[in-house]
């Protein structure tokens, strides 16, 4: 190695964080270094082209790529960090349902802290999103490859030792968002739109 | 007006319905020794399940038949929305629900604690009237800012303070309380502590009604969005200022402050050594540690209360409001797409595109390229088997322990018909162990996979026991296993 290590800073356990993904304030020592550093580790990551996120009153944090319009000359030059993930058309439907589900879950629940749903109550929910004569069996299964796929995104993760229930994380907020919703939903209308007018589809089926 | 009332509480109150229960003296009871006698505000599902069954064992000697259904199907019950003697809730950070008693369970716990008296045998009327005396004076002088009215309380205990020194340096003597009079104070005081005990929950309820209050009237309609900025301005103000909010917040100050602790503590210590006193030891116990509970009690209900008014702050932000409307809109629309394309090939083109994984490539994550693995292949045409061998093989076939799972589950049933719920220690003594660790194992998986209770917080030593003379004795450490009766479910709850 050439000459020494830069002198440590100590947001740069924040910004390690960062990389490997979520920072929430449930972590803790990295939260508080985070909030305590901001600036440092916003201009620090800004250098390479990703922006800083950070919600105090959700208590979450992440690292996204700069919207292209927001660039300052040169920046463009930048390769992209981020890649994309494509979601299957069931881990999206359940991303709105989950989305659905932390929403209600804030409008009406004041006794708990966390967003916990069951199992069995999101497979009700799930059936009426699938064809009628598939069988029961293929639709838990279908149901719980998808919670996994969402698990590994970081959106849900099992909640205590029993299976059959999952915690919505709160970063599933940021990531589905409004704007996120509205592309989905003209992807959407394209496609209903192309076979039949509005509301004419539940009848020809 | 109060028939009314009344008929409508008796009707409605789950207070009143925990007091008709048929097992409610088994339930106060064990509601008694779990949260009051423990000190607990909340205690973790596991916790109270465990605690729940070693009690359900216990009365199981004492009055069989009763409380003998499955303890987790009780806990919902208690739960439950008509129940309401105890409530569940998920604190972030922690993996399993919460307990912790409602208002209505409190209110039966403080009335029966007034009905029958505890240990302090009697009521004392004339503390208790005195107490009264005091406050009212102490309203007067508190609400008057009348100088004359002040100053002239203050001659008075001046010259009832002088009189008194005076008389005891003239005859030496101390006018003390009579025995009687001491511990008659002392119930009132402990009395008062144990209904103050019972408070907190009602405290914060009110403040989680007032929250629920202005949730509700933000989400009827965004009309009315001034009349709700107006009923919360700052909403952690807000709670604050409410009479209830206002005696919360002093209450706290005052807990928390350490000159007003250090006094309190050295009272407790004075209280503890009164001679007259030495009987009384579950008022004493209760006086002992009202100091640390009263402290948690208030870092609980504060807790709550940032949280709520985090939540209020959220729901009166104008710019999350507009944002939220718009998301419930999409919401609903997309969902109601969704279900025309049920199972339609269209949908295959329709989903998420997000940007979620950072690519960094490491030429370092890559391993070195490497010869494939070849395949040799056996020719068995002219294969001579070797006898000796073969003999060997099938030997060491033949000693491996053969598990069988259902001789596993009978033991588990026999031991299940003679003890409420046996943990795998109590099974190993009605079953000592004959195929090893591997038997432990298969037991594991069993409870695993039938759903009985694995509590990976508890352990349980079990000595296995040499099979050869000569072999050595093992120490194994399992979570600790409990076998339930009924098999549950996967779904249920």
């Amino acid at each position: 190695m050439r000459g020494e290590l830069p002198e440590f800073r100590e947001w740069s356990i924040a910004a390690v964080h960062l990389l490997r993904g979520v920072v929430e304030a449930e972590d803790g020592r990295a939260w508080n270094i985070l909030l305590s550093h901001r600036s440092s580790v916003e201009s620090y990551f800004a250098r390479i082209g990703l922006l800083l996120v950070v919600d105090e009153s959700e208590g979450f944090s992440y690292l996204r790529q700069f919207p292209e319009e927001q660039l300052p000359d040169g920046y463009e030059a930048l390769p992209k960090l981020f890649h994309a993930t494509r979601l299957s058309y069931g881990q999206t439907l359940l991303c709105v349902l989950l989305r659905d589900a932390l929403r209600r879950f804030e409008e009406e629940e004041v006794l708990d802290e966390r967003c916990v749903v069951d199992e069995s109550e999101l497979l009700e929910i799930w059936r009426t999103f699938s064809p009628q004569q598939v069988d029961d069996v293929k639709q838990i299964r279908e149901l719980q490859t998808n919670l996994r796929k969402l698990e590994g995104m970081g959106f849900v993760r099992p909640f205590g030792q029993e299976p059959g229930s999952w915690e919505v994380r709160r970063i599933l907020k940021a990531r589905v968002n409004a704007d996120e919703l509205e592309h989905l939903y003209r992807q959407l209308s394209a496609v209903t739109g192309a076979s039949a007018p509005d509301g004419a589809i539940a009848e020809l089926d | 007006m109060r028939l009314g009332r009344l008929l409508t509480y008796f009707s409605t109150s789950p207070a009143i319905r925990l007091l008709h229960a048929t097992n409610a003296p088994f339930i106060i009871t064990f509601f008694e020794q779990v949260f009051k006698q423990a000190s607990r505000i909340t205690l973790p599902h596991s916790e109270l399940f465990t605690a729940l069954v070693a009690y359900q064992e216990e009365l199981s000697e004492t009055h069989p038949g009763v409380l003998s259904s499955r303890a987790d199907s009780y806990l919902n019950d208690w739960c439950s929305a008509e129940s309401r003697w105890l409530q569940r809730l998920l604190e972030s950070g922690r993996d399993e629900p919460l307990y912790q008693l409602t208002p209505h369970s409190e209110d039966v716990l403080v009335f029966l604690d007034r009905a029958l008296d505890k240990d302090l045998g009697f009521v004392g009327t004339e503390s208790r009237l005195k107490l009264v005396i005091d406050t009212l004076s102490d309203l007067v002088i508190g609400s008057s800012d009348d100088p004359e009215v002040r100053l002239q309380h203050l001659r008075a205990e001046y010259a009832r303070i002088a009189s008194e020194i005076e008389q005891i340096e003239a005859t030496g003597q101390v006018a003390k309380y009579q025995p009687g009079q001491i511990r008659e104070r002392f119930a009132t005081a402990v009395t008062l502590l144990r209904q103050l005990q019972g408070d907190f929950r009602a405290v914060e309820e009110s403040f989680r009604r007032i929250t629920v209050e202005v949730q509700q009237r933000q989400i009827a309609g965004s009309g009315s969005r001034g009349g709700i900025l107006e009923f919360a301005l700052d909403s952690e103000d807000f709670l604050k200022r409410e009479d209830q909010g206002v005696s919360f917040y002093a209450f706290v100050s005052l807990i928390l402050s350490p000159q007003q602790t250090a006094k309190l503590e050295t009272v407790i210590r004075g209280v503890r050594q009164i001679t007259e006193l030495t009987q009384q030891h579950e008022g004493l116990e209760t006086i002992r540690s009202m100091v640390t509970l009263l402290q948690r009690e208030a870092e609980k209900v504060m807790r709550t209360n940032h949280r709520l008014s985090a939540t209020l702050r959220r729901l009166l932000d104008d710019r999350t409001h507009a944002d939220r409307q718009r998301i419930a809109h999409l919401l609903r629309e997309i969902q109601g797409q969704a279900i025309s394309l049920a199972g339609s090939p269209a949908s295959t083109s329709v989903g998420l595109t997000l940007d979620l994984e950072l690519t960094l490539e490491s030429p370092l994550r890559r391993a070195f390229w490497t010869e494939p693995p070849k395949f040799e292949a056996v020719d068995l045409t002219s294969y001579q088997p070797d006898a000796d061998a073969r003999q060997h093989a099938f030997e060491q076939l033949a000693a491996l322990h053969h598990i069988n799972w259902r001789e596993l589950r009978v033991r588990i049933r026999q031991a299940l018909a003679l003890e409420h719920a046996p943990t795998l220690h109590d099974l190993l003594a009605i079953h000592p162990l004959n195929g090893g660790v591997v038997e432990v194992i298969a037991y594991l998986q069993i409870a695993m996979d039938d759903g009985h209770q694995i509590d990976r917080r508890a352990s349980e030593t079990l000595i296995l026991r040499p099979k050869t003379p000569h072999g050595r004795s093992l120490l194994i450490t399992v979570p600790r296993i409990t076998f339930l009766s009924t098999q549950r479910n996967g779904h249920a709850r």
